[in-house]
């Protein structure tokens, strides 16, 4: 593969880029909307991921911040950091509150996993998201973490979680046993994992 | 016990890597040695953090544009909302609004809508005054002889004459009812209910006046039945009678017995002069109110009419927001077999049907039947001797007529079921949320306290701890699985643990009894600290619980027999049935007047959510189907819902149900196309635009089976894709043609919006152009 093809997270408008957008927005210029929501569209997933599953009730839940505050725009005012990240992370964090809360169960129950059982040690039991800026740090330092792995081990992270291929078709491609590919992979987040604990940035507390 | 060798760890780790890969059956080990405190613990914990993190970056990449778009749709249809909701208010608020009497209840509040121009808000009141004034005099027969039925006190305690009702008894008319505690509920004989406010004052069936209810004081809440020909059913004041046209509304009299307010949240009202019940008076619709003392009338704001809808539907506040604008549902009802009368022989095997039904106490269903045959056979003794049946109380079951310690309606409030036991309030409870559902559960008579229940999300702690003396207890826990999500087995199990022991493990309810049905688990346990503690622990899924019973058990007391389990029935005598299938997407087994039954969700792929609203639903009769639905993932990235019916070969109609229960209630919100054998059937379906929320629409398509099975699927375009209810009827042997290429009319009309399936088409070409469009 083109190694030159590393992940962008940052596309859309640029930050700078930001303030304009949000006046236009604001004005009614939906594809300024669209501008905004994709500049901070991975944050917002990823932060809704970190609390819900599965992975599309997280989706709909992003897309349900933003509608939000598309409602609210008008009242919106831009901070001094010229960015409405944490107001879209504060409006997402109330989100996921309520989604916890919901007695209706309209759609509020999800089949469950092990992995929840596992968040409740890792956070308290509790939904553990006062700190939306630890979230951003660790995107930060995962993003330099991925840019240090070797040729290969990044391809394989790259074409399994950004090019959404299955172990299974990457190990009939590359002529190897899946379960091969699948140790590989967590020997690799393991390596991630040692590499943001030494930038402080750990996912372990 | 952990094992510190590098082989366990290996093991743990292949495990894990398996279990992130989407084998599910490794769960159980790794949980066991999470709940150890294994070592490996912590590791797979960050581990799952950052696999998640990566995925859900991966996934934002990958799927950037798609949720860009998705969001941008939203974002048209709740402006197009907008527009549709101001436009609808400008017509309403042609009658000015006027400030509310001193509400008793509430503090008062400005009634919403606008002030109009004056001339037209002038102009508008008097033709209010002048339709109130003129009401047409009709003949002193106002009040409309009703049948015997009994009146039933659902909830609350009431004050009869000298008595005091308790949930269960029945009510006597025409002697004055006090409701002094809290709210209070009734069941009439129609199947209508009354709730009412504390410090309600009235009376049933007074001779001499419109009923059934004659409201004295206080506030009254009634979901109206559906009424015979020549009946009606009425609130009367001293100030007005507010008649039902096939609705929910509330009655108030003010505190000082001036004025009474009528406020509508379903259908239609007419409120006239006292003495002059009936159609012709100053009807109100949905979304208004009106105050008898004056004629005035206005729009409620949301507040008040959030409130309303609360008073007569406490559990649906989702489907009040469902239903900002009126939409006028379709007064055409699909011609049917219920315009015939039916035979001699399809009588007694409907009515052979209905009692089977009630055997199992599927009252809702045999109702159901015995209505569809009433409408059909009015005056029939047998039919009615049915009914009776079902109305009459169930016989007893001694294993619970036990004297106990606690009986707990977890989730749900206090209850009094057939025997006369009292159960409880939810008490004693520790964490968890309750939910409630308005089934028929399958073998109990018992049925409100599986409705209800109490239920923790994974990462909570759910507990109970019963204060009790210490000593030896026989604890029942009953469950019943009544989530449309869960509806098959391994979609929910979890642990209970009764005072350390873990007394039930990876306990799966539908596994064991399938959905919809009560079951009961008895144990025997010590308590030596005073509190009896039953922990909930999860596995998968939520865990939950119906109800608790707690019975004292003496040092040389041998402990009650187990309850048994629900008895097995015979298979229900069906009438022959036309359709190959017929499917509840999203609910349970439904059998309808007609006694076609729809069996339980079933056939699809396990992917998709279940969704339900249990309120009435316009444009059908069946509105059991349509309160559950089933809906499809929104992402590419997720599993798609497929329905897979097998199928011989051949011609096929498949006649599917649709509504829109209100998620996203907006023209747009939600458009999808269905697909059959992987042709687009339907372009762009947009039920809320064809016929507005809470409305069933109905589609047809013809299809012909040639691989053994016909595949049903969804292309989503807005929001989710969404289905209520499924039939595959084999079209006639003669019509069974031979694949050809090519195109068959169907023979049905052409309806807007509707597109038929007209090609069967078997050539290469056709099917590699399927196949391109297809996600």
């Amino acid at each position: 593969m083109n190694m030159s093809a590393r992940p962008n997270q940052h596309r859309g408008p640029a930050p700078a880029d930001e303030p304009a957008h949000i006046e236009r927005a604001k004005a009614g210029d939906r594809e300024a909307f669209s501008q905004l929501v994709r500049m901070h569209q991975a944050v917002v997933r990823a932060y809704v991921s970190a609390h819900v599953r599965p992975a599309e009730m997280a989706d709909d839940l992003a897309q349900e911040v933003f509608l939000r505050a598309f409602r609210r725009l008008e009242a919106f005012q831009l901070p001094e950091s010229g960015s409405m990240r944490p107001w879209l992370l504060g409006i997402a964090r109330n989100l996921l509150l309520e989604h916890q809360r919901a007695p209706a169960r309209l759609e509020a129950r999800r089949p469950a996993d092990l992995e929840e059982v596992l968040d409740t040690r890792q956070l308290d039991g509790g939904l553990g998201i006062s700190d939306t800026m630890d979230l951003e740090r660790r995107i930060a330092a995962l993003q330099g973490c991925v840019d240090k792995l070797g040729p290969a081990a990044f391809a394989l992270v790259w074409r399994h979680y950004f090019e959404r291929r299955t172990l299974a078709s990457l190990a009939i491609e590359e002529k190897r046993q899946e379960s091969a590919l699948r140790m590989r992979l967590l020997r690799i987040r393991e390596a991630l994992r040692t590499c943001m604990e030494q930038t402080g940035e750990g996912a372990t507390p | 016990v952990s094992d510190p060798g590098g082989d366990r760890r290996a093991r743990i780790q292949a495990l894990w890597v398996r279990y992130l890969a989407g084998e599910a059956t490794t769960a159980p080990e790794l949980l066991a040695e999470v709940r150890a405190g294994g070592e490996l613990a912590p590791a797979l914990a960050a581990d799952a953090q950052l696999h998640r993190l990566l995925d859900a970056l991966g996934r934002s990449h990958a799927e950037e544009a798609v949720f860009v778009e998705q969001v941008g749709r939203l974002v048209a249809a709740e402006a197009s909302v907008d527009r549709f909701v101001s436009a609808v208010e400008r017509q309403i608020d042609a009658v000015p609004p006027r400030p509310r009497p001193t509400a008793r209840l509430r503090p008062a509040r400005r009634p919403g809508g606008r002030w109009l121009a004056a001339p037209l808000a002038l102009a508008a009141a008097a033709a209010a005054a002048a339709l109130w004034l003129g009401a047409t005099r009709r003949p002193s027969s106002d009040v409309v002889a009703r049948g015997p039925a009994p009146t039933t006190l659902t909830t609350g305690l009431l004050q009869a004459g000298g008595d005091r009702l308790r949930p269960g008894q029945l009510v006597p008319a025409a002697v004055p009812l006090v409701c002094d505690e809290g709210r209070a509920c009734l069941r009439l004989g129609d199947g209508s209910q009354l709730c009412m406010e504390r410090g309600t004052r009235l009376q049933l069936d007074r001779p001499g006046r419109p009923g059934p209810v004659v409201l004295e004081a206080g506030k009254v809440a009634a979901t109206v039945r559906h009424q015979p020909p020549g009946a009606t059913f009425a609130v009367s004041t001293a100030a007005a009678d507010v008649t039902a046209i096939g609705t929910a509304f509330t009655v108030e009299v003010t505190e000082d017995g001036r004025a009474t307010i009528a406020r509508v949240v379903e259908g239609t009202v007419a409120v006239s002069p006292p003495g002059r019940p009936g159609a012709d008076g100053v009807r109100l619709s949905a979304h208004q109110a009106l105050s008898a003392s004056g004629g005035a009338r206005w729009r409620m704001s949301s507040e008040e009419e959030r409130e309303e809808w609360s008073l007569v539907r406490a559990h649906t506040p989702a489907a009040f927001l469902a239903r900002p604008v009126e939409i006028t549902p379709p007064t055409a009802r699909p011609e049917g077999p219920e315009a015939l009368s039916p035979s001699e022989t399809e009588t007694a095997a409907l009515l052979r049907l209905g009692d089977a039904l009630r055997a199992r106490g599927r009252l809702s269903d045999a109702q159901g039947i015995i209505d569809g045959l009433a409408r059909r056979l009015p005056g029939r003794s047998d039919i009615e001797r049915l009914a009776a049946e079902v109305r009459a109380p169930p016989p007893a079951q001694p294993w619970n007529a036990t004297p106990a310690v606690y009986r707990i309606n977890a989730g749900g409030g206090r209850y009094m079921d057939p025997r006369g036991n009292i159960w409880s309030a939810d008490i004693h409870y520790s964490g968890g949320h309750t939910g409630e559902f308005q089934e028929e559960i399958d073998g109990t008579d018992m049925d409100p306290i599986y409705r209800s229940e109490r239920f923790a999300f994974p990462s909570e702690r759910m507990s109970y701890h019963l204060p009790v003396a210490d000593g030896q207890y026989v604890v029942r826990l009953h469950f019943a699985e009544i989530w449309a999500g869960t509806v098959k087995s391994n979609m929910r199990q979890f642990d209970v643990i009764v005072e350390g022991q873990r007394v039930l493990a990876a306990y799966d309810i539908a596994a064991e009894v399938g959905s919809m049905t009560a079951t009961v688990k008895q144990l025997v346990t010590s308590v030596r600290d005073g509190n009896l503690d039953i922990d909930f622990a999860h596995v998968v899924e939520n865990p939950k619980v119906s109800a608790i019973e707690v019975f004292a058990l003496g040092p040389d007391q041998a402990p009650p027999p187990p309850p048994a389990l629900p008895t097995v029935f015979p298979p229900l005598p069906l009438p022959p049935t036309d359709a190959l299938y017929r499917v509840n997407a999203g609910g349970r087994e439904y059998v309808d007047s007609l006694g076609r039954r729809w069996e339980a969700d079933n056939h699809f792929n396990d992917s998709g959510l279940g969704a339900a609203q249990y309120v009435d639903i316009a444009g059908t009769d069946l509105d059991p189907l349509y309160q559950t639905e089933r809906r499809s993932f929104l992402l590419p990235s997720r599993r798609s819902l497929v329905y897979s019916f097998p199928a011989p070969p051949g011609r096929y109609l498949l006649r599917l149900h649709f509504v829109e229960l209100g998620l996203r209630p907006a023209p747009g919100g939600e458009v999808f196309d269905v697909l059959v054998e992987k042709a687009e059937v339907l372009r762009a379906l947009d039920i809320f635009a064809e016929v507005g929320p809470l409305t069933a629409l109905v589609k047809e398509v013809e299809t012909t089976a040639l691989d053994g099975a016909i595949d049903l699927s969804f292309r989503p375009r807005a929001g989710r894709p969404k289905i209520a209810a499924i039939e595959v009827i084999p079209l006639s042997g003669g019509q069974v043609a031979a694949p050809v290429a090519g195109c068959a009319q169907s023979g049905l009309p052409a309806r807007p919006g509707m597109v038929w399936l007209l090609a069967v088409a078997i050539a290469v070409g056709a099917a590699r152009r399927w196949r391109r469009r297809a996600p």
